[in-house]
């Protein structure tokens, strides 16, 4: 298993850049990326998924509820119940891996769209919800 | 025109239906009618036998059966069933092999409300 380069974070960053710029027509504010290797930042709704390869993991995405409130108001979708929540923090983190699979498959993972699905894990600060 | 929709996400079914139906009554799109929407391979099947949708669209990466399954199954089922395929994924192969299995579009997420509009206006028109 290798460790991530700075240039396959920029992926993800431009990815996350991506999404927030076509979404909301804003764009996206992006801090300082860094490594965590021993505890996680996590938010009201976190999602997961998972990769595999050579650099086999997971892809977190972890929001508070008050900014995929925010997400879904822009989407105009007017379902906020906890639900669309998770759906929200699920749909995401795939988004931005898809975004990014033409890159990733040939640089640095072996992303197979029905394994994400399979080990797709969705995480709230009470629960953890498996989705097959 | 009778449309179903196919996406895991709930919340990307409920803003494709949306638009869809309201460019439907402000007739940028001419009489659209939302016959089902399906969050899986399974539930995609039964719903397509039972309400037998014109224009379908179909998200590639599900659980059970992905979208390129999907689009092999339903266009073998009926051959002029018109599939827009909406997806994140940017490999082109996984593109092209949903186009040679019978999807007649493609339309990236995420995507604004004019481009699925223009999408499935370019569905309709081919």
């Amino acid at each position: 298993m290798n460790d991530l380069s700075e240039k396959d974070i920029e992926v993800f960053i431009e990815a996350v850049g991506d999404y927030f710029k076509k979404t909301t027509q804003e764009a996206a504010s992006v801090g300082v990326a860094y490594l965590a290797r021993n505890a996680f930042p996590m938010n009201d709704f976190t999602g997961m998924i998972k990769v595999s390869g050579d650099y086999d993991g997971v892809l977190y995405f972890s929001a508070p509820s008050a900014m995929l409130r925010h997400l879904l108001m822009v989407m105009k979708e007017t379902n906020h119940s906890d639900e669309n929540l998770l759906d929200a923090v699920g749909e995401l983190p795939t988004q931005f891996l898809e975004m990014r699979a033409n890159i990733l498959v040939k640089i640095w993972l072996f992303l197979s769209p029905k394994k994400c699905w399979i080990y797709r894990v969705i995480l709230t600060s009470k629960r953890a919800i498996m989705l097959t | 025109m009778r449309l179903m929709i196919v996406d895991d996400s709930n919340i990307i079914r409920n803003r494709i239906s949306r638009v869809a139906s309201n460019a439907s009554l402000s007739q940028k799109l001419t009489n659209i009618e939302i016959v089902g929407t399906a969050a899986s391979g399974v539930e995609t099947h039964t719903l397509f036998l039972k309400s037998r949708p014109e224009i379908v669209t179909m998200d590639l990466t599900m659980p059970e059966m992905d979208g390129v399954e999907c689009t092999t199954l339903l266009t073998s089922i009926d051959p002029d069933v018109k599939i827009l395929i909406i997806s994140a994924l940017s490999d082109r192969a996984t593109a092209i092999q949903a186009l040679m299995n019978g999807a007649e579009g493609f339309l990236y997420k995420p995507f604004t409300d004019d481009e699925l509009i223009n999408a499935l206006l370019e569905l309709l028109e081919e």
